[in-house]
């Protein structure tokens, strides 16, 4: 297909329905402002509030058509929707950073990590990560480092990060050193979303009498700090810490389960 | 395998020589909670009554940690000595507050602020 010098053509996303393709071809100037405009009035009647620009295929784009850009961003934003770049041209990504474009309209590089960051942010998807440890204290605190990473690198502040990072770490010490992991190791699950963090830790044990489970459920239902104690904190500093703390013991399995809402989302 | 990941050195206190300061680097955690134990239990043994403990470059802590930093601080206290912390980020200090270890640790803001409180 041969495109005219100039081309503004509006697609649908075949990966996202509910996100529109603005696919600009070649120099866009001045004279694509009303087009681009009208388009944006269609989407906005039609209530699909999700715009991707696409930019792979732009030599220029005039400062005008940025101003337009932002005020289609303004208007699809009122509506709790999005704008954001696709793949500008390395010549035009440093154009539009020195006009400051890249502080109000995020870029991804492909298609992919569009979705990715779409689907978090909009569309609730979590991430989640099944482990498998050995019930030996050395290897906790690699995998409460990696949990924390993982929340920090998905916008989750230092604090929250912090506190999750606790919570595992607590966790996992209590399953090796009071579960009694029958097969040497435990397992953690964890999984979170934009608005909360949800975890499991859990071993197998040797068979437990059922004083043996009431004393455990007791410890997990009312923690208590004794004071002058130097131990047995653990489980009441998850309990302060998490949103809500479950358990479930039985003859052969401890399972801990918490679920940490975000304060500041 | 974290023993690697905190770093724990002990310096004099100018002008007060049954002082220690400890300095803490990296995370304070089960698996190293013991070695300050082990530590402190040392310096009691060289005639040492006060310790200052240093936590500016402290990064984590967690509750087996805070258990050692209590053990210690009751050692030097039936020695009739001393234990002061200072220079706590504020998630460590968040965890020491919801354990309740605030109360009955001696926290300072600054080393200087606690190494005055000895002369």
């Amino acid at each position: 297909m041969t495109l005219p010098l100039s081309t503004v053509l509006l697609e649908p996303f075949a990966e996202e329905p509910v996100v529109s393709v603005l696919r600009l071809y070649g120099d866009i100037g001045l004279e694509a402002i009303t087009r681009i405009s009208a388009l944006v009035d269609d989407l906005v009647e039609n209530k699909r509030f999700h715009l991707l620009v696409d930019l792979s295929q732009v030599n220029f784009l005039s400062s005008p058509v940025v101003g337009a850009l932002m005020g289609c961003r303004e208007r699809l934003m009122r509506r709790s929707g999005s704008i954001a770049l696709l793949a500008p041209k390395p010549e035009l990504a440093e154009k539009l950073n020195l006009m400051g474009v890249n502080l109000v309209f995020p870029y991804y590089s492909n298609k992919n990590a569009f979705l990715r960051h779409f689907r978090w942010e909009y569309q609730s998807e979590s991430r989640s990560l099944a482990l498998e440890v050995p019930a030996y204290a050395g290897y906790v605190p690699a995998i409460r480092r990696l949990i924390a990473g993982l929340l920090l690198s998905k916008g989750y502040t230092p604090r929250e990060a912090f506190q999750l990072e606790s919570i595992v770490d607590e966790l996992s010490n209590n399953a090796i050193e009071h579960g009694l992991p029958i097969d040497k190791k435990f397992n953690i699950s964890f999984s979170f979303d934009k608005s909360s963090v949800h975890l499991a830790v859990s071993n197998g044990c040797k068979t437990l009498s059922s004083e043996a489970q009431e004393r455990i459920r007791e410890k997990f239902r009312n923690p208590c700090i004794i004071p002058g104690s130097m131990r047995g904190r653990g489980i009441a500093l998850v309990k302060k810490i998490a949103s809500d703390m479950t358990f479930s013991v039985d003859a052969q399995r401890v399972q801990v389960s918490i679920t940490k809402m975000r304060e500041e989302s | 395998m974290n023993d690697k990941q905190m770093l724990l050195t002990v310096e004099p206190v100018d002008a007060v020589p049954m002082a220690r300061i400890l300095r803490f680097s990296g995370d304070l955690d089960s698996t190293n909670a013991e070695h300050v134990s082990e530590v402190v239990l040392s310096l009691l043994g060289e005639g040492v009554l006060h310790i200052v403990a240093d936590f500016t470059k402290l990064r984590y802590v967690n509750s087996t940690g805070l258990g050692a930093l209590l053990f210690a601080n009751k050692k030097m206290k039936e020695a009739g000595g001393s234990m002061k912390i200072a220079g706590v980020n504020e998630n460590v200090f968040e965890i020491i507050e919801i354990i309740g270890a605030n109360m009955l640790l001696e926290i300072h803001r600054t080393m200087d602020e606690a190494i005055a409180t000895l002369k």
